[in-house]
């Protein structure tokens, strides 16, 4: 079995446990390192930019004039140490698979992942004019975790509305696609309750039909905004998971950065250092997967080789 | 001398040498059948490079009509999805160089003097059978001229005659782009050729799957290579054999050939060997590096590893993400020394996965190879820094310099030993 096919299996295991777990009253907590969105009915766990932004508003509830209550500073120790734990039980998760959790457990980016199979079933050829401004758009995901993290605590400071708690799930894609797939299909639909919501729910269709037009014309389109693979890289030195290259060994036939869903270039131009992890990287190894060079990439957890590029394995067909 | 005079005089030169031409063969086929290796499953290979390259036999051969190839930049599979058999022109006589010396350079790779003496003889054998087309990527200085050569030397070979340019830089994204448009170029003239006006990208996909296939047996016979089982005389005549048939054929009698390589034949010290190409019938140093007694584990040789690019890893199936992808393993993963940004063609030799494999490097020049004459230079101080042992060969095709290159083997043979 090859490690694409072991990811593409993985990546549906993941998805049916993600998305309909909570049928059989599976939970795995608020701290997932990628879109198990909480809006699927059905979800086992909270993705964990949904719990950062909720901790982050409640942190700031007693700072705001309109709250009032017998205890203000209840909300401040309970979102404090929801913040606290779901932090640390993220910041495990992530050093233990690190980029991985896009490439082979996030239930959105398998949904890219058709969207991309599709487009190649019908021979249609992968847009090369985003490649052409990845590096000023993948500025993006770092100004949305920006966005994510000040905005609910302006809202919770009441400066902004109560909606704001949620900044970024009110506009991500995800809340819009995932729960069709349980069946709910009332994030597509326009809410009209308030104003802010109606402008959040008008947002959140734009951006979603742009990311679906988006994802269909370019691999992992939305990774290259996704806030997540942002708060991914501040982890970047701890993770378990390396990806390593012998520069030596390396011919430079360009097969890894053809291959690669993020058009990352690391892997390719790099000619000195070991450490390959583009910051891009979702860890899907397909790179290493493709090098013909014999030893020239190679996936490591920790000290340990757990597979290496091969001139062989590269020629399977 | 008149016309008519000249002619005549040529047609009796043609005629001496195509008799000492086919008796070079001859010797070599002898030689390689006599070896105590030799086992009836390589038999299909040597029959093949003694049949010679008359476009007539290898057209009935593989059912397919054949287009002359000058260098291995142009990407095979399209050639075989246009139902093409591309046919690397590789020149290995001594005698042939006859007929082209005069007219030509005093100081010119003699592969390419022989490709064009082979050339008359060729045309002369085989009552004026061509090529259906030329295809030449722009690589050294001598395939830019070749077509100028060609009618210099009087070689009439008439047919469409296809130029690539090939971009010497490979790393900048610009040289990839144009590449690529020679590709298409290349895609249109192929079309135009054989009147096939579009192809389905599943047949390009399929071509390309035929190759990857291809290539992972012949990654087989490298490991058992790698391994000192395969003995370089033996490797190099199958893939000098690689554009005589059709690829599938070929492949399937590599598979059939692979267990015959069980045995390490001799305990000599390990060695790399890079440089120019070698072609039969002139296995001149193969013969001489084995009697020298060194096994030759590696090489980087467009004639032999090299014959034709690895694996091409694609997951775009749209026809543009095919000849991308075609285009890039063509380009950027060749390790040919004509190009300018070609540093990674060093660490084909000095890999820490190979660098075990062998104790010193050999490195052959035919005189009048520039590419590889310049290259040896910076190769050389950087193999020495390494502390790798290095010897240069310059040889040409001729047999009288055997003797002096066979003791400066030797002599570097006692270096590596000691």
């Amino acid at each position: 079995m090859t490690v694409t096919k072991l990811r593409y299996i993985t990546q549906h295991v993941a998805f049916l446990l993600f998305t309909y777990g909570g049928f059989f009253r599976i939970n795995l907590g608020q701290s997932i390192p990628c879109l198990s969105c909480p809006f699927i009915y059905s979800c086992t766990g909270f993705c964990y930019l949904m719990m950062l932004q909720r901790a982050l508003g409640l942190m700031f509830l007693p700072l705001n004039a309109a709250f009032g209550g017998p205890d203000p500073w209840f909300a401040v120790r309970e979102a404090g140490g929801q913040l606290l734990i779901g932090l640390l039980i993220f910041s495990i998760l992530v050093v233990i698979l690190g980029k991985s959790w896009c490439g082979w457990l996030c239930p959105f980016g398998l949904i890219q992942d058709w969207i991309t199979r599709l487009r190649r079933k019908l021979g249609i050829r992968e847009s090369e004019i985003i490649l052409k401004k990845k590096e000023k758009l993948t500025v993006i995901k770092y100004i949305l975790l920006a966005y994510l993290i000040i905005m609910p605590i302006l809202a919770g400071l009441g400066v902004l509305p109560f909606d704001f708690i949620l900044a970024f799930c009110n506009i991500c894609p995800a809340k819009a696609l995932m729960p069709l797939f349980a069946g709910d299909a009332q994030y597509i639909a326009l809410d009209t309750s308030t104003r802010v919501a109606l402008g959040f729910s008008l947002a959140l269709l734009a951006i979603t039909a742009s990311m679906l037009i988006g994802m269909f014309f370019k691999d992992r389109f939305f990774c290259l905004f996704c806030p997540m693979l942002a708060l991914l890289n501040f982890y970047k030195k701890l993770y378990v998971l390396k990806l390593a290259k012998e520069p030596l060994a390396c011919h430079g036939c360009g097969n890894c950065r053809r291959t690669c869903s993020m058009d990352n270039e690391t892997v390719y131009r790099e000619r000195v250092k070991s450490d390959v992890y583009d910051t891009d990287c979702m860890g899907c190894f397909k790179c290493v997967e493709g090098c013909a060079a014999d030893k020239s990439l190679q996936v490591k957890v920790g000290p340990l080789k757990v597979f290496t590029s091969s001139r062989r394995y590269a020629s399977r067909v | 001398m008149n016309i008519g005079q000249q002619e005549n005089r040529q047609g009796r030169l043609i005629k001496k040498i195509f008799d000492r031409f086919t008796d070079e063969a001859a010797q070599e086929v002898n030689l390689l059948k006599s070896r105590p290796d030799f086992r009836p499953e390589l038999e299909y290979f040597v029959d093949l490079l003694a049949a010679g390259r008359d476009p007539a036999t290898i057209a009935n051969r593989t059912g397919r009509k054949v287009v002359a190839l000058m260098c291995l930049q142009a990407p095979l599979e399209l050639f075989h999805v246009y139902g093409l058999q591309p046919f690397k022109i590789f020149g290995g006589t001594m005698v042939a160089q006859r007929l082209s010396a005069p007219q030509l350079p005093a100081i010119m790779c003699p592969m390419l003097r022989s490709a064009l003496g082979e050339l008359h003889l060729d045309l002369a054998g085989r009552n004026g059978e061509k090529f259906l087309a030329w295809v030449a990527p722009t690589t050294c200085d001598w395939v830019v001229k070749i077509k100028d050569m060609m009618e210099v030397c009087g070689v009439k070979e008439d047919p469409p005659f296809h130029r690539l340019e090939l971009p010497h830089l490979k790393d900048r994204d610009e040289s990839q782009e144009r590449w690529l448009e020679e590709i298409y170029l290349l895609k249109t003239f192929l079309s135009e050729l054989t009147g096939i006006k579009k192809i389905k990208r599943q047949d390009l996909a399929n071509s390309m799957r035929l190759y990857q296939k291809t290539w992972h047996v012949f990654s087989r016979l490298i490991d058992l290579k790698r391994q000192g089982f395969a003995p370089l005389v033996w490797f190099m005549v199958i893939t000098n054999s690689f554009f005589f048939d059709d690829v599938e054929k070929w492949s399937a009698a590599v598979e059939k050939a692979l267990p015959l390589f069980t045995e390490r034949p001799k305990n000599g010290p390990n060695v790399f060997l890079a440089g120019s190409p070698i072609f039969f019938p002139n296995l001149k140093m193969l013969h001489l590096l084995e009697e020298a007694g060194l096994n030759v584990v590696m090489d980087d040789l467009c004639s032999s590893e090299r014959i034709f690019p690895g694996a091409v890893f694609c997951d775009d199936l749209s026809e543009h993400g095919l000849l991308k992808a075609l285009a890039q393993r063509y380009h950027q993963g060749c390790l040919c020394p004509t190009f300018s940004d070609n540093d990674r063609r060093i660490n084909n030799i000095i890999a820490p996965a190979h660098k075990d494999l062998y104790q010193g490097v050999v490195f052959h020049v035919l005189k009048g190879c520039h590419p590889f004459d310049l290259e040896s230079l910076t190769l050389e101080s950087r193999l020495k820094d390494l502390g790798f042992k290095f010897i240069k060969l310059e040889t040409d095709y001729t047999s009288e310099d055997s003797q002096t290159l066979l003791t400066r083997l030797e002599a570097y043979r006692s270096s590596l030993v000691n």
